[in-house]
């Protein structure tokens, strides 16, 4: 297990349940949902990453589908947002959000999901101000859970039959969600835009240190 | 800060137990929260059949130690078959809503049987006053 390490069926392509995992270690009251926002202030959605550009419509560029309950069909990526909470979305904060689960977690519990980086020919390069934070709103009444976040490792040989779920080391100096090119290796992380027209969706993601 | 008081005249607070360990074996005769900017504003809600309370937060990838963002106390008019909540976020900022028990969207484990009052109307009520006297 080692980061930077390709995450296991992420995208829009995958049927798969067991990508990416957040473990509460007590109980919600609630179901959580998964949200992005452009910083921890959790107040605004001004980046590119929720905006998009003429070359997407000018829609949110990241998606999400919960497959706690159960595994999304291939090509889950929505042709548009839809308002307020659904299984399946783009992400702009309180306007567009992923509800996470149909059960309430339990102390232990877990909710999984799947993300996709969707890749409009103008997207800005360099990137550093496109992405903003991805974050987890949750409930409770008793004691205050802590949130584990975890990617199925495919360095660590996880496969949607067999997960290895490894930890996202969090903080400044932690680790970071990236969209790549299918084929990438830990050497060269990179995703690479449409040359002239349209969007692509990144062929892998990767959890990195830099 | 919460304050559930009790039909016996007792009361406990978030600092003595979690909402979850409160006793089942007595009713709720009230429950408030203390405003954290506003000195000796109590909202509060009673005369009730049922009542919760949650925080609620956001954890993010960077930082997932939670950053609770609101308190917010509810209660049950059964026989009206609505719910009464009352949100108060940690900027300052207080929501009261009203919405069908259909809608309620928590856990069933994290109500609390109220004392009933008759003829009560609807709405919580925003007190000036010691938390003792309150509600």
């Amino acid at each position: 297990m080692a980061v930077p390490s390709n995450v296991a069926n992420a995208g829009n392509g995958s049927s798969a349940q067991n990508v990416f995992r957040v473990v509460f270690s007590q109980s919600l009251s609630a179901n959580p949902t998964l949200e992005s926002w452009d910083d921890s202030t959790f107040s605004t959605n001004n980046r590119e990453q929720f905006t998009g550009t003429v070359g997407n419509g000018n829609i949110p560029y990241l998606a999400a589908v919960a497959t706690t309950d159960s595994a999304p069909v291939a090509s889950w990526k929505p042709a548009s947002p839809v308002a307020g909470g659904a299984t399946i979305n783009r992400l702009k904060g309180l306007i567009n959000f992923v509800n996470l689960s149909t059960v309430i977690p339990v102390a232990g519990g877990v909710v999984r999901y799947n993300l996709n980086f969707e890749i409009p020919f103008d997207a800005t390069v360099p990137s550093t101000n496109t992405f903003g934070v991805l974050a987890v709103r949750f409930s409770f009444s008793g004691p205050t859970p802590t949130l584990t976040w975890q990617f199925n490792d495919v360095s660590a040989g996880g496969t949607e039959g067999a997960p290895q779920w490894t930890t996202i080391t969090p903080g400044a100096a932690g680790n970071f969600i990236r969209p790549a090119d299918a084929g990438s290796t830990s050497a060269n992380v990179v995703v690479t835009k449409p040359a002239s027209s349209g969007v692509i969706d990144a062929g892998q993601v990767w959890v990195t240190s830099t | 800060m919460w304050t559930a008081n009790f039909e016996d005249g007792t009361s406990v607070n978030s600092k003595q137990k979690f909402w979850t360990q409160l006793p089942r074996d007595k009713k709720l005769s009230g429950l408030q929260l203390s405003h954290p900017l506003i000195p000796k504003m109590y909202l509060c809600l009673s005369g009730y059949d049922l009542y919760h309370f949650v925080q609620e937060a956001i954890a993010f990838l960077e930082n997932p130690a939670p950053n609770v963002v609101a308190e917010i106390i509810g209660a049950h008019d059964c026989k009206l078959g609505v719910v009464v909540e009352v949100r108060l976020e940690y900027t300052g900022n207080v929501k009261i809503t009203t919405y069908p028990v259909s809608k309620f969207k928590y856990s069933p484990e994290i109500l609390y049987e109220g004392k009933t009052v008759e003829g009560r109307t609807p709405r919580p009520s925003v007190s000036v006053a010691p938390a003792e006297s309150a509600a």
